[in-house]
């Protein structure tokens, strides 16, 4: 019962900043409300919500992943080649996905058998993954790639914009696994007490190889959506991302020490971010002082969990 | 030759995040070329006029650049492997004015000429620098939009992060330029460090302001990501769009008369001087301190003319130099640019009125 109020209260938490900062946008700038704007929002968060919906699955076991970013440009590369190539759209989609996991299963294997600290784990494959990708299209962009990619960006279901549909069927799964499944809720066992978990005989080191594997395919879905949004695959793309992926997932309520974090505040997380991008630019407001203010707000909203946690306890 | 490109790129990358490509040697000079970063097909065209013209005399070139933009420790690294392995030239561009010029100074003082191409190096100690005057070229680009536009209406310009010496002069030169004219409303530059954040930025505007009517990009990718936001709103008929460069997707863009106007430099032309000013030196001949190529406005209706096919594809008529009208052309104007542009940019600004409706 204390548990449920607590985690009420964190999820409320974020979910109130993130209100506050709409309604103030709402009122400073008359387009914020507008339906194509409510769309954008969606649109712009997208990419980031699957990488952080995968990165809270890793800092709920305790670990970090710096590789998304280059998981997702690798995983682009091999799928706009596939295209190219004659393969049809969906397919490529599917195998880039595929490729995505591979990769995850690399950081996975290293952190769970050659024991290195997850950190620099995937700092190591962070250069070895972008490396690949430089290196197969000699730096260059892979562009004019078939029209049907374009309907992942750019389309919609019912209304609603297609890498917002991919972001809540993500969510909607990972939600679940994490909630209902054995499997889910031994991830929060390993991030609290690992030593414990293992001796109680969960299979700790297949549960963090499937994390990774799990974070390596939505770093790819998220590498899906950028591609039908830009219509080309850099192998430079989504440099950085990784740091909005944390910030996402840490604003949402998750803990660095492990055991701790919700899909449902990971994507609130990565709204706010995505509300502060687009609201600073329909104001017009300085691109400097733009990044100013968003270090600001994340530091903030931190802080204000840390504060909810403590008058909990 | 490709092995040992492939050995070298692996090398690099481990090292640095750099790659390298080597091609063929012979007995003339070394130079070592530096560009932005690797991700930019643009500076290709740099290397293919310098493979063009180092054809001529015999010789190696080896193209490195750091994987990322901005980087300028990864440049400084690529000057002093430079200065230490011995190259006979370098050709710089530089992605900071200030950053690498003890790196300059360094190599002209071991006797290395180096020759700075696209942005300038705060430094007296160099041996040439060749660059488009990005100001005049950014200010052309306004009042080619500003024509577009019919003199009034809201504007705005998309840029790439701060701090690039090409970037800002375009940027100031356009800022300028419309500053002139009271019709036009100037929004806030857009910044962003790649495609996707010129996309964002530019529905973002969108959005906020539905009677925008003209997008200035100041950078090749940045054009791509606006591109893609007009066409997303469906603005392509409201949104007159002038872009620097040409590259693959801009000229798309352009035949699909999204993009009206393409600022285009002569890349090409730039790395061809640059050797030629490399062996100059070398042979203690004079070269000039600064040159300046010029810029050349390329819209839908004279995209087609063969001089204009030959800025727009200098990779493919690189093969014959003679070819090259139009880079030769520029060769000579280079000290009289600012008088070449503004007949350029009349001629234009004429024609794409009349051919321009209003819809």
């Amino acid at each position: 019962m204390k548990e449920n109020a607590k985690k009420i209260i964190q999820k409320i938490g974020s979910l109130l900043i993130l209100l506050v900062l709409m309604i103030f946008m709402g009122l400073l700038s008359p387009e914020f409300f507008s339906l194509a704007n409510i769309k954008n929002v969606g649109i712009q968060a997208s990419v980031n919500a699957v990488l952080s919906i995968g990165m809270l699955m890793v800092i709920i076991i305790g670990g970090i992943d710096l590789s998304i970013g280059a998981t997702l440009a690798l995983a682009g590369i091999v799928s706009a080649y596939l295209m190219k190539a004659g393969c049809p759209v969906v397919l490529a989609l599917l195998i880039s996905c595929i490729v995505g996991a591979a990769l995850g299963a690399i950081n996975g294997f290293i952190v769970t058998f050659m024991k290195l600290p997850p950190f620099v784990a995937t700092l190591g494959t962070t250069s070895i993954f972008r490396g690949t990708a430089l290196f197969v299209t000699n730096g260059m962009p892979v562009s004019q790639l078939p029209d049907g990619i374009g309907v992942i960006g750019q389309g919609s279901v019912l209304g609603i914009p297609n890498p917002v549909v991919i972001t809540i069927i993500v969510a909607l799964i990972i939600y679940v696994v994490l909630t209902y499944t054995s499997y889910g809720r031994s991830l929060y066992a390993i991030g609290s007490n690992y030593e414990a978990t293992r001796l109680s005989g969960v299979s700790v080191s297949r549960n963090t190889m499937i994390t990774y594997i799990c974070e390596g395919f939505l770093a790819a879905v998220a590498g899906v959506i950028l591609l039908g949004r830009l219509l080309v695959a850099q192998p430079n793309a989504a440099t950085g991302y990784e740091s909005n992926a944390i910030a996402a997932a840490v604003i949402g309520g998750a803990s660095f020490s492990g055991g701790r974090g919700s899909v449902g505040g990971a994507l609130i997380g990565a709204l706010i971010i995505s509300v502060l991008n687009n609201g600073f630019t329909l104001l017009g407001l300085n691109s400097f002082i733009q990044q100013i203010a968003i270090g600001i707000v994340v530091v903030l909203a931190v802080f204000a969990d840390i504060l909810q946690r403590s008058k909990v306890n | 030759m490709k092995k040992a490109g492939l050995f070298l790129g692996v090398c690099a990358m481990l090292a640095g995040g750099a790659a390298t490509t080597v091609y063929a040697a012979d007995d003339g000079p070394t130079i070592q070329m530096i560009v932005m970063s690797l991700n930019s097909e643009y500076w290709l065209n740099v290397q293919a006029g310098a493979e063009a013209e180092l054809a001529k005399s015999g010789g190696e070139l080896i193209y490195t650049g750091p994987s990322l933009d901005g980087d300028i420790q990864g440049q400084v690294d690529l000057m002093q492997n430079a200065i230490s392995s011995g190259v006979d030239g370098i050709i710089l561009i530089p992605v900071d004015s200030e950053g690498l010029a003890p790196s300059v100074e360094q190599a002209e003082d071991a006797g290395i000429p180096v020759v700075v191409v696209d942005g300038p190096v705060d430094t007296d100690n160099v041996t040439s620098y060749i660059a488009t005057d990005n100001e005049a070229g950014g200010r052309l680009a306004m009042e080619t939009l500003m024509d577009l536009m019919g003199g009034e209406g809201k504007a705005v310009i998309v840029n790439a992060l701060a701090g690039i010496p090409s970037n800002d002069g375009r940027g100031a030169g356009a800022e300028e330029a419309a500053a002139e004219n009271s019709g036009i409303e100037l929004l806030e530059t857009l910044r962003g460090a790649d495609q996707a954040a010129a996309l964002q930025n530019v529905e973002n505007v969108l959005t906020a302001n539905s009677d925008l009517k003209g997008i200035f990009s100041a950078y090749d990718r940045g054009a791509i990501g606006a591109s893609q936001a007009v066409i997303n709103a469906g603005f392509q008929d409201q949104v007159y769009q002038v872009a620097f460069d040409a590259t693959a997707d801009e000229i798309q863009y352009l035949e699909d008369g999204v993009i009206d106007a393409l600022i285009v430099q002569q890349p090409y032309e730039m790395g061809r001087l640059a050797v030629e000013y490399i062996n100059k030196a070398l042979n203690g001949e004079e070269v000039p301190a600064e040159t300046a190529t010029d810029v050349v406005v390329v819209t839908k209706d004279n995209m087609d003319d063969p001089d204009i096919q030959a800025v727009l594809y200098p990779l493919e008529q690189g093969e014959e130099t003679e070819a090259a009208g139009t880079a030769e052309d520029a060769a000579e104007s280079t000290e009289t640019e600012d008088t070449e542009t503004t007949k350029d940019s009349e001629e234009v600004s004429e024609d794409t009125e009349t051919t321009e409706t209003e819809e």
